[in-house]
């Protein structure tokens, strides 16, 4: 009976955490279109529902009914499978995200997480390796040139920017003096892990822009050169699925981590304790505002070509994330 | 030695009769050529080259002469920069072939392929002769005399239209001149280029990053490229074939349509090359009126190329706000012109209507405006570190480059070679104005670049000082309508009767040219737009060759590109700065 | 006219060291876009706002009715020609094909006159009357020539610029069309471009000014004419 009850609990909000990830993207979508437009002096969706409001809804149903074209010549296994391992992966990583503290309601306690693994940072990172996958999947499976060499670039900026960010985020790990994502938000009860880690937090920052594909790093889908990159064959949903996966769920997520990481997850502003927010907001402000810039950052910068960019991961990132480790070393041995 | 460009002078030609007894020299009013036989071409260009200085190349084309016994005529014209003269060199091509001067000039590849297009001529030694803008397999050489201009339609395709009754004199007729089909393409794409490396790939002709419809073929090593070739055509048009019945008022709107982008400029460098071939002269408000709105033009250009450059390269709200500022400067061309593109605005002996009352103000408005939209441009992008990576020593041209290929405009400059039109020959107003012209060092990308951002500037300061002299002209007229080739305004037309004799005899008949050549060139965003004009007396020309920069300018983009990558082929491209329009006529 | 150097060291200074590290010129170019998230919006809300074309804006054709501002000199045209003298309401045209040999395109246009079908001792017998006027805007330029040369100021440029239809055949425009469309610009707009003598003033004004939704077009900042902007007619 005990076992029932934790299997309904945990699966009731798997599901409310997933229909809520799924309506978040698609309304980070909107705020990402009325924000590109605004800084290029246009409105933006504006006709669909009050300011455009009820747009997101609209291109779902659309990229839901739309024909789905399926070329005779790709290999069609790893073709549906592709789209669905740069999805899933991404979602997964929220399992371990914890949101806030846990809190009453009607006497039940609840809690704002699915697990608390003490490996839970792992984790994520295993997670989000998976994911390449499903981009070299789609470049090669869509048997044409042009998303053959899209695929082939990403993966490999993927490659290099994978190791720099598990480096990077070795520096919090030994503050905090364990993996569990939880702990470490409770470490940072007195200052926030961003003081001694600002190399590492420009790192991070770096690497999220590669990971999730935005300028200046955006170089699978540069289209100018390759028309779409690696989704050039896909249609409809398959195709809806990858910028939902990579622009918008995975950016969500990175920057939850981050925030986790350097920010104090849902700990309050240094000298706004005082003030009557629960945690869960303040962790929403933080991940909002952390995301808002990379969409600064994205319709400002131009890209960068692809052996400019491996270069950079190889020979600037890695070393700065490697002197990030040594400086906070020093940082735990002097002050504690 | 003179300060402006001219043709060449006596004691040069002397010298070379003295080299070469047997040639003749034609002498028109606005040009000079030296005539010779095909068995010493070679050696009169390479002298002309190497011992007298025209180390520029310029323009090839072919006459078409059907009643002489030799029927082509092939013509040549060099530039020497550094005394400022202009030679045409004119040879028949006899059996209808000519020796190729490909290993003089590497920019006549492309120049001698178009000729064998268009004409048939055949050129011995030339490394792939195919043809320039039609497909391997078309039938027909489309500018000789006896090619209709209709074509010859050989295609039935009923399904253009649908046959009604009613109104039998707008049906379409159901027959079509030839089609290409699939194999064609694949031929021409074929004969193009030999796969030597890794895989081939096809870039273009419908794709989001090249300007247009232009289709590279790229033969590449993993991401490396080893070879490049370029098919052009998707955008032919055949304006040259067009020109030879129609008058010259009615070409105007012709030109506009070449090089979209910067239509004023293009209308320009015809109307004054009309202009001197019939010996008229504009008032001194219309020339002040031409170089204003030329240079409005250039910087209308110049923004779109920012935007889409910086599009390409993925800054992407550069693009919205380079359109924010081309608005402006499109409601004022729609104001005074009438349309905001194709404005057909300059005629023969002036504008064809004055400056409406406002037009100065707004002007002034845009001009305290423009300056700091400029520095916000500069900001974003002239100092970033990304940028300054994507620009810096791609795509170098040398000094060498740029005679043997014959750059001309910015892609010059910046090299270092100041080849500026309106410095060099400088019609309407442009000896009253006081300019700067940019001068790059390297050559590369971030040359071209700086040099296109300071020619605004530049820009800018011109139409100040056209806006100050026009405000004391207010009165003036605007087209010089007492010489007898200039079209009558309309009030003229209603108040005397010689006028609309006049007029009548214009519309029908033609601006009866005297029988000359001449050539000439005005300086285009893109390059040097010249128009060589052959006239034989009456209303309609001969012949009229376009020397369009884009088109030259663009040859050089196979061998820069050769060892680089897919996302320098971008960059490269964008700052060539082709317009489809122009380099497919 | 003298010649100015750019290039990487002439100049544009390279990046200092502190420009590298403290990423001063990523800072620079955000702060530039940041700026313009709180300007007011330009474009203009199509189709519910719209911008009027300026005076001399070259769109549809129109075939004008006599309307008493003909010119001076109109009878002896129509006399010339041998035309059947118009009433008020009928069409200007004389058929004199003016506009056709001024084209470009000639075929666009199809211009046939027939005579009147009178008795011999009719006042009109003998004089000719317009037939049919048909004009196919699929190719045509719109570049303006055919209105500067019409004796009559009869076919002129109005401010339409959507001309979409579902087939080929709904380009050709016959003379009521035309002339349908001739009069709904001339009772709109007719006094911006044209006055009592239906002469065409080379003093027009730039922009007709009232026009709010071009001021979106100038970044909400429109420009202010001169005094004597306003007084003209």
């Amino acid at each position: 009976m005990e076992l029932l009850g934790v299997i309904v609990g945990i699966s009731l909000k798997a599901l409310i955490f997933i229909i809520g990830m799924f309506l978040g993207a698609a309304y980070l979508t909107w705020i990402e279109r009325k924000f590109a437009g605004h800084i290029q002096q246009r409105p933006g969706p504006l006709h669909v529902g009050y300011h455009g409001l009820l747009q997101p809804i609209a291109d779902a149903l659309k990229v839901l009914t739309k024909e789905d074209l399926v070329p005779d010549g790709v290999d069609k296994f790893l073709f549906y499978l592709a789209s669905l391992m740069a999805f899933v992966p991404a979602i997964m990583i929220l399992a371990v995200v914890p949101f806030g503290e846990p809190f009453n309601i009607f006497g039940l306690e609840i809690k704002p997480y699915i697990t608390d693994l003490n490996i839970a940072l792992i984790l994520a990172l295993a997670f989000g390796s998976i994911s390449i996958y499903g981009v070299i999947f789609a470049g090669w499976a869509s048997n044409s040139k042009y998303p053959m060499i899209g695929g082939l670039r990403k993966a490999a900026v993927l490659i290099g920017y994978e190791v720099a960010l598990g480096f990077a985020m070795v520096g919090p790990i030994m503050q905090a003096g364990s993996f569990s994502l939880k702990e470490i938000v409770e470490a940072q009860s007195s200052y926030w892990f961003i003081i001694p880690n600002i190399l590492g937090f420009v790192v991070i920052l770096f690497a999220i822009l590669a990971e999730t594909g935005r300028t200046p790093f955006d170089v699978q889908e540069a289209e100018a050169e390759l028309v779409s990159g690696y989704n050039t064959e896909y249609t409809a949903m398959k195709f809806g699925l990858f910028p939902l996966a990579e622009w918008y769920i995975a950016t969500f997520v990175l920057s939850a981590i981050a925030v986790i990481l350097f920010f104090g997850g849902w700990q309050p502003f240094p000298l706004l304790g005082w003030l009557p927010i629960p945690g869960i907001v303040w962790f929403f402000i933080k991940v909002f505002a952390l995301f808002m810039f990379f969409l600064w950052v994205h319709w400002t910068l131009p890209r960068y070509r692809v052996d400019q960019i491996t270069e950079l991961a190889w020979k600037v990132m890695l070393p700065l994330a490697l002197a990030n480790i040594f400086i906070v070393a020093l940082w735990v041995i002097i002050v504690g | 030695m003179q300060n402006h460009l001219c043709w060449i002078d006596e004691e040069k030609l002397k010298e070379i009769k003295n080299k070469f007894p047997e040639i003749s020299i034609e002498k028109f009013p606005n040009a000079t050529f030296i005539y010779i036989s095909k068995e010493r071409l070679k050696d009169l260009l390479k002298s002309l080259k190497d011992e007298f200085g025209f180390k520029m190349f310029i323009d090839f084309t072919c006459v078409d002469y059907p009643e002489s016994e030799n029927r082509f005529l092939g013509v040549y014209f060099l530039i020497n920069p550094k005394d400022k003269q202009r030679v045409g060199v004119k040879c028949w091509a006899t059996n209808e072939t000519l020796p190729t001067i490909t290993d003089l000039w590497k920019g006549a590849k492309w120049a001698e392929r178009e000729a064998y297009d268009m004409f048939g001529v055949r050129f011995e030694g030339h490394e792939n002769l195919v043809r320039m803008f039609l497909w391997e397999g078309y039938p027909y050489y489309p500018l000789r005399k006896d090619f209709p201009r209709e074509g010859y339609k050989t295609e039935y395709l009923p399904s253009l239209n649908e046959r009604n009754k009613d109104y039998p004199a707008h049906n379409y007729d159901p027959n079509h001149t030839p089609l290409p089909t699939l194999e064609d393409l694949e031929r021409t794409q074929k004969a193009r280029i030999k796969k030597k490396a890794q895989m081939v790939l096809n870039w273009g002709p419908l794709h989001p990053g090249t300007h247009g419809t232009i289709w590279f073929i790229f033969d590449m090593e993993g991401e490396e490229i080893k070879q490049c070739d370029i098919i052009l055509g998707q955008l032919h048009r055949g304006i040259e074939k067009l020109a030879e019945e129609l008058t010259y008022t009615q070409f105007i709107p012709y030109t506009d349509r070449m090089d979209y982008i910067s239509a004023l400029c293009s209308q320009v460098a015809y109307v004054n090359t009309v202009e001197k071939l019939l010996k008229v002269e504009p008032p001194p408000k219309a020339k002040w009126i031409r170089t204003m709105m030329c240079e409005l033009q250039r910087i209308n250009s110049h923004l779109l190329w920012l935007g889409t450059y910086a599009l390409d390269i993925g800054a992407l709200t550069i693009f919205l706000y380079t359109f924010r500022e081309r608005e402006k400067l499109m409601d004022i061309i729609e104001g005074i012109a009438g349309i905001r593109l194709n404005s057909s605005y300059i005629r023969i002996g002036g504008v064809s209507k004055d400056l409406p009352e406002g037009a100065l103000d707004v002007i002034r408005h845009f001009i305290k405006d423009f300056p700091e939209k400029l520095k916000e441009y500069e900001t974003i992008l002239t100092k970033n570190r990304v940028w300054i990576r994507r620009n810096v020593n791609i795509g170098v041209i040398t000094e060498e480059d740029v005679y043997q290929y014959g750059l001309t405009g910015v892609v010059a400059r910046a090299s270092g070679v100041p080849y500026d039109i309106r410095a060099l020959q400088p019609t309407d107003a442009y000896d009253k104005v006081d300019f700067e012209i940019p001068l790059g060092t390297v050559g590369d990308c971030y040359d071209r670049y700086l040099v296109r951002m300071e020619e605004m500037r530049q820009s800018l300061n011109i139409i100040k000082q056209c806006v100050e002299e026009l405000e004391k002209l207010k009165d003036d007229k605007y087209l010089a309508t007492e010489n007898p080739y200039v079209l009558p305004t309309l009030e003229e037309v209603y108040l005397s009767i010689e006028s609309m004799v006049k007029d009548f005899n214009l519309r029908i008949y033609g601006e009866q040219a005297p029988e000359e050549e001449i050539y000439l060139s005005g300086e285009n965003p893109r390059g040097e737009l010249g128009f060589y004009v052959v006239s034989k007396g009456d209303g309609k020309p001969y012949r009229i060759k376009i020397r369009s920069g884009a088109f030259y300018n663009l040859q050089i983009f196979t061998e820069l590109i050769k060892g680089r990558t897919v996302a320098d082929a971008v960059v490269l491209l964008g700052s060539l700065d082709p317009v489809v329009g122009e380099t497919d006529r | 006219m003298g010649i100015k150097k750019v290039g990487l060291n002439r100049n544009i200074k390279p990046q200092s060291l502190a420009e590298k590290i403290f990423f001063l010129d990523f800072m620079k170019g955000l702060k530039t876009t940041i700026k313009h998230l709180f300007r007011k919006v330009i474009t203009v809300d199509f189709p519910y706002e719209v911008v009027e074309p300026a005076p001399r804006f070259r769109g549809v054709h129109g075939l004008r009715n006599v309307d008493g501002t003909e010119k001076d000199d109109f009878n002896a045209w129509v006399k010339k020609l041998k035309i059947k003298p118009p009433e008020k309401g009928e069409t200007r045209c004389i058929a004199c094909k003016f506009c056709q040999a001024a084209c470009p395109v000639p075929e666009i246009f199809v211009i046939k006159a027939k005579k009147l079908d009178v008795p011999k001792d009719h006042p009109h017998h003998g004089l000719k009357v317009l037939d049919q006027f048909d004009m196919d805007l699929g190719k045509c330029m719109f570049c303006g020539l055919c209105t500067l040369a019409c004796p009559t100021v009869c076919i002129i440029h109005t401010d339409i610029y959507d001309i979409s239809t579902y087939t080929r055949r709904g380009w050709i425009l016959n003379k009521e069309q035309l002339s349908q469309i001739a009069d709904d610009f001339i009772a709109r707009r007719g006094k911006e471009k044209y006055d009592e003598k239906s002469e065409w003033p080379d003093y027009q004004k730039l922009w007709n000014d009232t026009d709010t939704a071009r001021a979106k077009a100038w970044d909400n900042n429109p420009p202010q004419f001169g005094p004597n902007y306003v007084d003209q007619n």
